[in-house]
Parts: C-alpha cells; structure tokens; sequence
C-alpha cells in the first residue's frame, strides 16, 4: 500500500517537473526570439519595444466601444503585425478587432467570425479599394468585415454590428 | 515567412502538434514504467498505445473542443509551450530552428520508407510469384502434429517448408498459417518444437482480435514520426513477450521456451562476418537484442504483479491529455 502511494507521489513529482519544463522552454524560446508576439498595454509600447514606427489607429470608436483596447499584440519578426481588440461596454465582449499586418492576417476571434456572409461588396475607403462583408457571426448577431491594403500592409476590421459604423472606424484610421 | 505560414496552417500545426504530443506522452509512459515497475508486457504494451493513438487525433480533438486554443491569446497567456515560438527562432539571424525538425522528419521518412514501406509493397508483389517450397516428408508433419496435438488450440494450418534456415512465423487473417522450415525442425527436440509452435498458435489467436493492425495503420498514418517509429517496435516486441508468456502458460516450460529461443540467437562470429552488410547487419544487432531481451526476461522469472493498473493508466492518459492540451 505504502509502496504504491509512494508511487502516485512520484508520478505527480514527474507531471510537475514537466509542466515546469515546458514553461521554462517557453520562456527562454521568448527571450530568444526578439520580436516575437507578444501582448502590449499600449501603442506607445509597441513602437518602443517593437520599433515599429507606424501604427494604424482608429480616431473614431463606437460609443459602446471601451478605449484603449482589451487586448493588444504585437510581433515585428517574422513579419509586423499588430491586432486590437476592443471589448463591449455593456457586455464586456470582444466586439472589434483591428488587425494590421505584412504577412497574412490569419488571427481569428470566433465571436467575430462571419459564420454566414449576406453580402461582399467592394468598398472604397480613402480612395483605396477595399472588400466588405456583410453577415451574421455565430451567436446569430449581425457582424460586419473589411479588409483593404493601405501600403505594404493589409489593414482588416472585423466588428459585432451591421457596416454603418465599420465603415466610419475605417475611414477614420491612420498612421 | 513561408515557414511560419506554414507552422500556422491546419496541416502545419498538425503535424508539430502530433510531434511534441507524442514526446510528452512517451516521457511520461516510460517514467510511468519505471515508477510503477510495471513489468508485465501486456500492461506495458496498453501504455504504450497511447503514445501511438492519442496524437493522432490530439490535435483535431482539442480544436473540436476549444476551436480559440491556438489563437494568439492563449499561445500568450494560457499556453505551457508554445512551438512557433521556438521553432520561428532564427539561428545566427538566418536559418529558422524548425529546419533542425524538418530534417528529423525527413530522416524519419526515409527509415520508414526503406525500412517498412517498401519491404511491404515488395513482399505484396512478389506474394503471387514466390511459391515456396512445402516439404512432403511425412517425418517433419508427424512431428509437427504430434507438438500441436499438445497445445489446447490444435485446429491450426502448420506448412513445412523445405530449407536449411532457421525460420518461423505466422501470416495474419481468417486463414492464418503457421510456416516453419525444416532446418528448424531438425534442430529441435520436441518439447523445444512445441514451445516454438505454442508462441506462432499464440500469435495466431491474438490477431483474431486485430488490435494489433489497427496500431499499424495509426503508425503509418504517423509516417513522419520519430517517436511512433521506435514506439511501434516497441509494441511489437512487447507482443513477442505475450505470446512467449501465453506459450508457457500452455506448455509450463520456460526453460524450454529458452532454449528454443538461443537457437534463433545469432552467434557473435556471425556478425563479425556481416559487418559490411550495412543495414542488413544493424537488423541482425536488433534482432539479437530482441532475443537476448526475451531470454533475460523468462530467465529472470515473472515480475512483481502490478496493482491498480487501470487507475495507474487513467492518471497516465489524463495527465497526457491535459499536458499536450496546453501545448501549440
């Protein structure tokens, strides 16, 4: 009895030296890599630890939008990317996402997700061609999309709400 | 860039994902192993399943259950190990950690290849062509008869081939048969050739319930796996030792189980002779370890039984289960 006891506590001695393992592998894999994601609590500490001199910022946010955003992350290697997400004042939801990106914006918030789009238009915001969709996220909640390329970086919007007030944050967006 | 595309892709993700769930779950079985002193291989061999099976559906599993798991907030915040990270590091500014893991894969591809792939598509070509040579002296059936009239499973095709070598083995199906060769009929006594016949009639029974071949195709599927390569052998040396302790339940001999097995032992000077064989001669090194394993085994005697097994496997699976969740 003993014996097997002793046995379960070196069991556990070993799933915690390898949880401890791995965590300390992440951390130093993270100081190795400069510049990788990482979560920032403002712009302005982006540009400083990143060095990344433009950022996208929208002057115009919903009324129900809380400022600054929940969350932003940001990455200068592989490629420059910054995504914002803004949360809900009533809800506290994720309810916009900005992401701004040199490579592919390939992040994905499943409660903005259009699980079905009822409409793809091209927009044109600040005269550049731009591609809106329009439809319904998962909760069944109108949702709204825009993506257009603003120099070498692709600029995408994703907001809980119908376009009218996409299209507002859009053309209030500048470096 | 195109890398970290890639890592971040379903199949990209998938395939590391698969990777390191099968390196934590092979640390932890084997540690388990240890641990517990599970000694007894048709329990070792339960563990070992896992490390083959799970990370194989890890990976689609998780994302069923939680489709945020690999988004960027929980890479960030939630994650134990978080794979890109490590693997988009670029050594000296220029060449990305995860080349060192593509040419693993690639290594383990080739040993796949040659070493399992092609030897099974070339036996399934030449099965139609390849007659062998069946012995029709009655002698060596009379002995056979006479071995398998002791066993409790006597209804069994036995085929006596004609050749010097020392040779048996069984085929698998609804009509499974055992083939062994004359020179090995010759160089047993009858209580050796029974033990011999009793491990291929064990081989023949376990596969009517085809565990065994559906662990194959997990393992193909897994083709690029390092850890599923030695951890496949693994299983199937650990079958070898069920079916040595099923025959020795039926003849009560492990003695004789031993001795029968240093026949199949292939003797020092021999390999000296193979060295330049190339990978002929490492198959022989294994095959001899295998042998020598098995033998150490039954001459050691039967291990201390091992006590709340499945509430030992339970906290293996789990603690895998919730491990590699946190991994991406």
């Amino acid at each position: 009895m003993v014996r097997e006891l002793k046995g379960f506590f070196y069991f556990l001695i070993l799933v915690v030296a390898i949880v401890g393992l791995l965590k300390l592998m992440n951390l130093i894999s993270g100081n190795l890599h400069k510049g990788y994601l990482g979560e920032f609590k403002s712009y302005e500490e982006v540009e400083r630890v990143l060095n990344i001199k433009e950022i996208f910022r929208p002057a115009y946010l919903p009324q129900n939008m809380l400022w600054p955003p929940a969350h932003i992350f940001a990455q200068s290697s592989p490629y420059v990317t910054i995504i914002s997400e803004y949360s809900d004042k009533d809800s506290g939801e994720i309810a916009l996402l900005i992401i701004q990106t040199e490579g592919r914006a390939y992040y994905r918030r499943k409660e903005l997700e259009l699980v079905e789009v009822k409409e793809k238009t091209s927009y044109s915001i600040n005269n550049v061609k731009g591609e809106l969709e329009v439809g319904t996220c998962g909760d069944g909640s109108p949702c709204s999309r825009l993506s257009w390329q603003a120099d070498r970086y692709r600029l995408v919007i994703a907001l809980k709400a119908p376009p009218f007030e996409l299209l507002r944050i859009a053309e209030s967006i500048s470096k | 860039m195109k890398i970290f595309y890639f890592l971040n892709s379903f199949p990209g993700q998938y395939l590391v994902q698969s990777l390191v769930h099968s390196l934590i779950a092979v640390i932890i079985v084997d540690f388990a192993l240890i641990i517990w002193r599970i000694e007894k291989p048709s329990l070792r061999q339960r563990l070992r399943f896992i490390v083959v099976a799970f990370p194989v559906v890890s990976f689609p599993l998780y994302q069923v259950v939680n489709p945020e798991r690999g988004n960027t907030y929980f890479r960030l915040n939630e994650a134990l190990f978080d794979t890109t990270r490590l693997l988009t590091i670029e050594i000296w500014g220029k060449v990305p950690v995860s080349i060192i893991l593509f040419i693993i894969i690639l290594l383990t591809v080739v040993v796949f290849l040659i070493q399992e792939f092609v030897p099974v598509v070339k036996q399934f070509m030449e099965s139609g062509n390849e007659e062998l040579e069946q012995s029709d002296d009655p002698h060596y059936k009379e002995r056979v008869m006479r071995a398998l009239a002791a066993l409790p499973e006597r209804d069994v095709n036995v085929s006596v081939i004609e050749d010097e070598d020392h040779l048996i083995f069984s085929t698998t199906g609804r009509n499974s048969v055992v083939y062994i060769t004359t020179g090995l009929i010759d160089d047993l006594d009858d209580e050796q050739l029974k033990a011999a016949l009793a491990h291929e009639v064990a081989h023949i029974i376990r596969n009517r319930r085809p565990l065994l071949i559906v662990v194959f195709f997990l393992r193909v599927i897994m083709f690029y796996n390092p850890v599923t390569l030695v951890e496949f052998r693994r299983i199937v040396e650990e079958e070898e030792k069920i079916c040595d302790d099923i025959a020795i339940s039926w003849t009560q001999r492990p003695d004789v189980l031993v001795e029968t097995l240093n026949k199949f032992y292939i003797q020092e000077e021999s390999l000296k002779d193979n060295r330049r064989k190339g990978f002929e001669s490492i198959e022989e090194y294994s095959h001899n370890m295998l042998i020598k394993g098995r033998i150490d085994r039954l001459v050691m005697g039967e291990g201390k039984s091992v006590r709340w097994f499945w509430i030992k496997f339970l906290a293996v699976f789990s603690s895998i289960v919730i491990i590699n969740y946190y991994i991406v």
